[in-house]
């Protein structure tokens, strides 16, 4: 599994942004999600508040398309605003899953 | 464990052989299937009852209650759901019929373990006795989805049995494991607010919902909601996760085709090429070779060759020519004459070739990709993205559209939607009678005709979304794997459809045609042709005789259309016409729907609006087609 580093990735790296800013191929942990229903939903999709999902396209002006596992998911850009997400870098996400 | 696999012939043999003991065999009355949209639970179901219901590939299908049986034992299809509780309407049903289910038969999608997973265990924590489909095992294997199946068995508590629901694998086993239904095990973090709860509402299902804060469990019982859902609902992902991590194996592939062509139908620069090129593709199938091939062969050569002319004879054999029984039976408006000719010469053709097609789609998982790319452009009138699936099945019929409107998030939008389609969305049967007479014109007014059509379902719906109070809710959609429908499962899902649409179009037809027919020998039709002259003659540039038409459009629109089949009209007449049609007043069938799901006040707003919208864009059609 090939790990990529920082540096590789050639723009400012977001800390702590909304899932609006994701561009694809960027991983992500998702801190919080600002919206009742989404939350819950989200949950039973598999994608919860701590969960890690990778952007695999973003739809100008449109919906963020997310990878969870290997379940797709279309958010619309409205909520992908009001969740809250923190950067990963690609890899670490699953030696910590397999760990956990 | 031992589990046979022979199939059990009547529910009486169901359970012998299977001395388990866990399991009171007269116990079993009511099995449930319950599970997440798209995972084969209507498969599964028909396995079980030997009827079929619909199968497809789209979330929300499934909005209708399906029961069937099984030997003596019913058994109930549930709408898909995430979860249970009372977001929406389809959860408030699933709920309430798995809360009286003596077994649960929970299908869980092989592939998407970690989003299924998360109902299964609520079903556990409800304490249902229940057995898991592990379904879509094959292409679970197929895209390196491992699951230990013994495994999860241990630690859920329950029978988990592979199957392939699509091709019968794995469904006998199914089926004899009923008996060995039993309640797994739960998550202890609760037990003892449950035990108590549960002493106080009466079961342990229905305690559950009320920790989890369900408004209308809790009502019922008289008991204040729950606050503890997230803790809960967290706590419950974090097992989910736990038994994921421990029984999946996944041997990690690289993107594959699908994946590309999955992100290719939602970017625009290639989705929207895409989506065209499918409706290239319907145009010529459905235009060309349906409505100018075969309904031309039907129509003319069969009906009004053959038929008619046979009915004509035999029936003016017992009734004289012009006599009122006449008119009715063999007239102009003929229940034996008009009524065939167009149900099988026309609509019946179209309206196959159309479901048959609209099959493909949603068992191809190609509309929620849809619904993602059309987000953006839905916004603007007050939806999101997922109203693409009503309105595309509002294509087929507006009744099944307005149903399916529930899916939607909030009021606002179902009631965006609904007039969306009441209005500005032609049924399968409408579209085949147009599109018959459209054949006659070039492309060109066929092009207007759509472009017009969606002009007005811009503008009334950006209307609606300045006027309407409330929020639209966003997106938020899980997209089902691509796959390539099977036939067997298209055509019998399609034949279903066009025959249930048939009976009710037949019905609707026949009922107008004497209604027509008694205007016309009463001299009533004279009458309303003359007084609506100004508006059919003066505004639309019309005939007189087109008040006919509107007049049978109060029954159907595509009833309505016929009604211009018979006129010598020009193109661009043909265009108003149509035009002014598409847009009168919904069918009575949807009708009776729209009353049903949105009331009386929403329902005559909807009806004298459509009118007026209808007979306002005629005019203008007919001026810029230059009629006048």
């Amino acid at each position: 599994m090939a790990h990529i580093e920082d540096a590789t990735s050639g723009h400012v790296t977001c800390e702590s942004c909304s899932l609006a800013s994701a561009r694809k191929g960027e991983h992500f942990e998702i801190m919080a999600v600002d919206d009742d229903f989404a939350r819950i939903q989200a949950l039973r999709f598999g994608m919860s508040e701590g969960s890690c999902v990778e952007c695999v396209t973003r739809i100008p002006a449109g919906p963020i398309v997310v990878m969870s596992g290997r379940q797709e998911i279309a958010v619309g850009r409205g909520l992908a605003e009001r969740i809250q997400v923190r950067k990963r870098h690609h890899g670490h996400h699953r030696d910590e899953h397999a760990t956990s | 464990m031992p589990r046979s696999t022979e199939a059990p012939k009547s529910a009486d043999a169901l359970c012998h052989g299977h001395p388990t003991g866990t399991v009171a065999r007269e116990g079993v009355e009511t099995i449930v299937l319950a599970g997440n949209p798209n995972v084969g639970k209507s498969v599964v179901f028909n396995a079980f009852t030997g009827t079929y219901v619909d199968v497809s590939n789209f979330p929300g299908t499934t909005v209708e209650l399906t029961r069937g049986r099984f030997g003596d034992i019913d058994v109930v299809d549930t709408p898909g759901v995430y979860g249970v509780s009372s977001f929406n309407d389809e959860e408030r049903v699933a709920r309430d019929i798995i809360l009286t289910g003596d077994v649960v038969v929970n299908v869980v999608d092989a592939v998407h373990p970690e989003r299924d997973l998360f109902l299964t265990l609520q079903l556990v924590d409800m304490g249902k006795r229940m057995v898991v489909a592990l379904n879509m095992a094959d292409e679970a294997r197929k895209r390196g989805v491992g699951i230990d199946r013994d495994l999860l068995e241990d630690l859920l508590g329950v029978p988990v049995i592979e199957t392939v629901a699509v091709s019968g694998e794995g469904l006998e086993n199914l089926k004899a494991s009923i008996c060995e239904a039993r309640v797994g095990h739960p998550g202890h973090d609760i037990e003892a607010q449950l035990v108590e709860m549960a002493a106080r509402v009466g079961s342990r299902a229905e305690a559950l919902m009320v920790l989890e804060g369900d408004p209308i469990v809790s009502e019922r019982h008289g008991v204040e909601p729950g606050t503890g859902r997230d803790a809960i609902y967290l706590r419950r992902r974090d097992r989910v996760n736990d038994i994921c991590g421990h029984v999946v194996t996944e041997t990690k592939q690289g993107a594959s085709f699908s994946t590309r062509l999955s992100q290719w139908m939602m970017h625009p620069a290639t989705g929207i090429p895409m989506l065209l090129g499918l409706m290239y593709v319907m145009w010529v199938v459905l235009g060309q070779w349906v409505a100018g091939g075969l309904v031309g062969v039907l129509e003319e050569t069969l009906m009004l060759g053959y038929w008619v002319p046979f009915v004509e004879d035999a029936v003016g054999s017992v009734f004289a020519q012009g006599s009122v029984l006449f008119t009715i039976l063999a007239g102009e408006f003929g229940v034996l004459t008009m009524t065939p000719t167009y149900l099988i010469g026309v609509i019946l053709p179209l309206v196959t070739g159309f479901y048959l097609l609209l099959s493909v789609l949603e068992d191809s998982g190609y509309l929620p990709r849809i619904a993602a790319l059309a987000d953006r452009s839905l916004m603007a009138v007050g939806l999101n993205g997922r109203a693409v699936i009503p309105l595309i099945l509002g294509l087929g019929c507006v009744t099944m559209g307005t149903l399916t409107t529930r899916i939607l998030g909030s009021k606002r939008e179902r009631f965006i939607a609904t007039a969306l389609m009441a209005i500005a969305v032609p049924c399968s049967a409408q579209i085949a009678v147009i599109a018959g007479l459209m054949a006659r014109t070039g492309w060109l007014y066929s092009a207007l005709y759509v472009g017009f059509l969606l002009f007005v379902f811009g503008a009334v719906g950006a209307v609606l979304n300045k006027l309407v109070p409330g929020q639209s809710t966003d997106l938020l959609i899980d997209l089902p794997s691509l796959r390539t429908p099977r036939l067997d499962n298209v055509v019998r899902k399609s034949g279903i459809k066009v025959w249930n649409f048939m009976k009710e179009v037949t019905l609707f037809f026949a009922a107008g045609a004497v209604l027509i027919s008694v205007l016309e020998v009463t001299g009533s039709l004279d009458w309303i042709i003359r007084v609506a002259a100004p508006l059919t003659v003066g505004w639309l540039g019309l005939p007189a005789e087109a008040a006919t038409a509107f007049v049978m459009g109060f029954v159907r629109r595509d009833f309505g259309a016929t009604g211009f089949f018979t006129m010598n009209l020009t193109d661009a007449q043909l265009l108003v016409g149509m035009i002014t049609i598409t847009l009168f007043v919904p069918c009575i069938a949807s009708a009776m729907v729209i009353l049903k799901e949105r009331g009386w006040g929403y329902f005559a707003g909807l009806f004298a609006g459509s009118i007026v919208i209808a007979f306002i864009m005629g005019g203008v059609v007919a001026r810029v087609a230059g009629v006048l």
